[in-house]
């Protein structure tokens, strides 16, 4: 028999009121692999993952961990899988071991060894004893990896895991992550932000507004890239902006900054160049903008659709 | 806000636990269980009782519940109020017999706030139980076990009236001339016979000639009959008032009202 | 893979949890010993007063026997205390996951909801019983102590002898366990739909003044039996002579139905609901 995926989401829908959280989201993660969901806020990135935890009823589809539904098994669904959603909170009043021995019990029980060596596995070994109202937000993060390790899991579902991490923090996570996929989990994690993803998943599946843009591996969707984006200062944006719309293949988008943005082949940008000046707009500045991958994610999750000025 | 709809459907669903639990109970349509033969049969037991308790702190001997025979009829708010529900407008007559206090109205008066919950504070006659603080054979002051108490009746216990009659004389009102009147009312407990009608002995003192007039029978507050009467001087009559088959049935406190038609005695001559 | 089957936890497993977790909280353990503590000062002052608070049921006789305290407080206090007492807990335990957020963080172990739910619930009762039993113990031992084991007078202004009386008492607080895990249940109930610690913990206490102010009211008679607070007045016929149980047996029934739909309300919305804490 075919090994079970991991992951199988069909065509999974979940409404808000009148907002579309997740509008038809299917997914598959193969056992093994490292599997990014990326997408901007508000992309239902965590809208999906709780429906993957059971924490919300999807309105339409259905998740299947490793051949297992909520409908047919359960809270045998979660068996071999940990995780977060978010932030993970714990009690306050409880120390970071006294809150990791009643998820234990909640677990069916633990020995107390393996209590130690997750604590170890996550560096909070020494501040074990001290009450979880005392940590910092990032040994919160860590208390969460914690946790979720207890369960002993064959799938790590994991939330923006370095989202409000220090540097070292992220760092941190990512080498953690990358140690755990190499000892053959299989980890889900959701991101923002595209270099993280890049850095630690083998396939991704990028998301906008409640839709996947793309599924595929990493590699492929570099290839995908276009060659660069550039970011234009002129002495008048609006008429390099009609300028902009005569040539076609070009697309425009405002930097955060306020500049202007033109994706395109090399060509084309100099096409653009040309017609600027032609026009009589005067270029200030000329330069390249991001790394191609990061161009496709920008325009893929931002480009034409996205209004240009955040409202 | 997503709490205000909370709060508010939970409130919602608890007044619709409550209101379907209001319509299961469907049943009784009487509405109140403070009616009168419930308090009256409790009022009994528990003024006997408190009385045994206040002989006990006198010295009376040989008084026991069962020897004080108590009836009590009790009346709330006057004529023109239902006899039922809890207030603190019930008044109740108890007759007992005590041969250590004489008692020459028949019955001692009680008044009473009755609660909701079935239960009631009652307080007794201190012309006949004495003040709130006695003192007791040995010289001590207690508090007077039957000037004020409590009790408690079963609000499923047997609401049939079981009859009884206390007569008791219309105080006369307020500004009145009080002339002592020269017939003698009888006063306390009293049986109808098989036709409703009950006994009254009437006894006429000092008069010229003979006491003569009319008494007003009201059971309740509820005019019952009235009956004309003509006693020699010095003797004594035994006329039967009427009662409808109502009150003979639910008994109730009877108040004799007297019209005396005997002129004054005339002034003694010096 | 080298799966490990997951062990399956029990209600037991979240019991155990919950416990530790009350426990670990201040307000728990303050709450044992303030049952415990209170009324001792409570027989304390009531001795030392010159003028027995006679409005209450027994409270005439709060100097003659060391029966009557009790009963005075449980008519006295009972409507108020006794929801106060469970509610602080059972109006909290289900509210305070999401007080922390931590909702996600037991729902995606290896218990069920309904375990969760009814762990949970069972703490909540459990510790209702056991703050209830501290409260009457102390209570009657506090009392007998000071003021001494007389005889009392009944509802009937009979004489109850000594030893009547004090199976009375014990009967008397025993009666009211129903309706303070009726209580119990309704402070899940809000607990569970407002997801509010403060609404969960004086909801019920609010409530039972309420329906207390509602049933001294006269003209409620129809609805009267059916409040929660009329079954912590059920003893009263216990001190009757002769005894009745009716409102024993009705109010039984009264609190046990107000529990059941408490807390199937309480179970179905928890259920179904989306955790998105
Ligand atoms: N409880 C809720 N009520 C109403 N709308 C919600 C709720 N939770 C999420 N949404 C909406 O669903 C959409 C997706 O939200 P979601 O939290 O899944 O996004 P996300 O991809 O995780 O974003 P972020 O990167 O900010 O965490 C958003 O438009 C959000 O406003
Ligand atoms: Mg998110």
């Amino acid at each position: 028999m075919e090994q079970a995926l991991a992951v199988d989401v069909q065509h999974v829908v979940k409404q808000f009121g009148e907002v579309t959280a997740v509008a038809d989201v299917s997914l598959q993660v193969a056992p093994g692999t490292v599997y990014g969901v990326l997408g901007p806020n508000g992309a239902g990135k965590t809208t999906l993952l709780r429906m993957m935890f059971g924490l919300i009823r999807p309105d339409a589809g259905t998740v299947r961990l490793f051949g297992r539904s909520w409908a047919d098994d359960g809270p045998r669904m979660l068996d071999g899988v940990g995780g977060f959603i978010e932030s993970p909170r714990f009690y306050p009043y409880l120390s970071g071991r006294k809150n990791l021995e009643g998820l234990a019990r909640l677990d069916g029980g633990v020995d107390g060894d393996r209590i130690d060596d997750v604590l170890r596995t996550v560096d909070l070994a020494d501040r074990q004893r001290d009450k979880v109202g005392g940590y910092s937000f990032g040994m919160r993060q860590r208390l969460g990896v914690a946790a979720s390790l207890l369960r002993a899991p064959e799938l790590l579902v994991l939330d923006e895991p370095s989202n409000g991490l220090d540097p070292a923090g992220i760092r941190d996570m990512r080498a953690l992550i990358g140690r755990l996929a190499g000892e053959g989990l299989t980890v889900l994690l959701s991101s923002h932000d595209l270099h993280e993803v890049e850095e630690t998943c083998d396939k991704v599946t990028i998301m906008r507004t409640g839709s996947v843009l793309y599924h595929g591996s990493i590699a492929e969707l570099r290839e995908r890239a276009p060659s660069s984006g550039h970011r234009f200062v002129t002495s008048d944006d609006d008429r390099a902006r009609e300028v902009a719309a005569t040539l076609p293949g070009l697309r425009i988008a405002r930097s955060e900054e306020g500049d202007l943005l033109a994706y395109g082949r090399q060509d084309e940008i100099d096409a653009y160049v040309a017609a600027l000046v032609a026009a009589g707009v005067h270029l200030r500045s000329l330069e390249p903008d991001r790394a191609p991958l990061e161009t496709l994610f920008f325009l893929l999750t931002e480009g034409d659709a996205a209004p240009e000025v955040p409202a | 806000m997503r709490h205000a709809r909370t709060t508010a459907t939970s409130l919602v669903l608890l007044v619709l636990a409550t209101v379907t639990m209001t319509g299961c109970s469907g049943g009784p349509t009487s509405s109140t269980t403070v009616t009168r033969p419930r308090l009256e049969r409790s009022l009994e037991r528990t003024y006997a009782n408190r009385y045994v308790a206040l002989s006990k702190v006198t010295g009376h001997r040989g008084v026991t519940a069962k020897s004080l025979d108590a009836h009590a009829v009790c009346d709330k708010g006057g004529p023109t109020v239902d006899d039922a529900g809890p207030g603190g407008d019930w008044i109740c007559q108890v007759a007992y017999t005590d041969p250590n206090v004489p008692n020459p109205d028949g019955s001692a008066k009680v008044e009473m706030n009755v609660h909701s919950n079935d239960c009631y504070t009652a307080a007794g006659s201190s012309k006949l139980v004495g003040p709130l603080n006695i003192v007791d054979t040995h010289g001590h002051q207690v508090v007077n076990p039957a000037f004020e108490f409590d009790g408690c009746f079963n609000p499923s216990g047997s609401g049939t009236p079981d009859g009884t009659l206390i007569i008791v004389n219309a105080v006369p009102l307020p500004g009145a001339p009080v002339a002592k009147p020269a017939l003698t009312l009888p006063t306390g407990l009293v049986t109808p016979d098989g036709r409703g009608r009950v006994p009254l002995l009437l006894t006429c003192g000092d008069a010229p000639t003979s006491c003569s007039g009319t008494i007003d029978v009201t059971v309740q507050g509820e005019a019952a009959s009235k009956v004309t009467y003509d006693v020699p001087s010095g003797g004594t009559k035994t006329l039967r008032a009427q009662l409808t088959r109502g009150q003979a049935r639910d008994g109730g406190i009877i108040t004799l009202t007297l019209h005396e038609r005997t002129p004054p005695p005339a002034p003694a001559p010096t | 893979m080298n799966h490990t089957p997951t062990r399956r936890p029990g209600i037991a497993a979240v019991m155990s949890f919950e416990t530790r977790k009350l426990l670990a909280q201040k307000r728990t353990p303050i709450t044992l010993v303030v049952a415990a503590v209170i009324p001792i000062i409570i027989a304390i002052v009531m001795n030392g007063q010159a003028r027995p608070p006679k409005d209450t049921l027994f409270g005439r006789f709060i100097h003659d026997s060391g029966w009557s305290m009790p009963l005075l407080l449980l008519g006295f206090a009972g409507q108020w205390l006794l929801p106060l007492l469970t509610s602080i807990v059972a109006g909290d335990i289900f509210a305070s996951e999401d007080q922390h957020g931590s909702w996600k963080t037991i729902l995606t172990r290896s218990t069920s909801r309904t375990q969760l739910f009814v762990g949970k619930t069972f703490v909540a009762l459990g510790f209702a019983l056991v703050a209830y039993v501290i409260l009457a113990t102390s209570t009657i031992v506090a009392s007998v102590v000071l003021i001494g084991h007389q005889p009392l007078v009944g509802l009937n202004g009979q004489v109850i002898a000594s030893h009547d009386a004090a199976r009375l008492v014990i009967e008397s607080w025993a009666s009211v366990a129903a309706p303070l895990l009726g209580f119990t249940c309704l402070a899940i109930a809000l607990s569970v739909l407002t997801r509010n610690v403060a609404v969960g913990i004086a909801a019920p206490v609010a409530l039972g003044l309420v329906m207390q102010l509602v049933g001294a009211l006269g003209g409620v008679e129809l609805i009267r039996p059916l409040l929660l607070t009329t079954p912590l007045e059920a003893w009263h016929g216990l001190f009757a002579d002769p005894a009745f149980s009716g409102p024993l047996v009705v109010g039984l029934v009264v609190s046990a139905v107000w529990c059941i739909v408490s807390i199937t309300i309480a179970f179905v919305v928890f259920r179904r609901r989306d955790y998105l804490g």
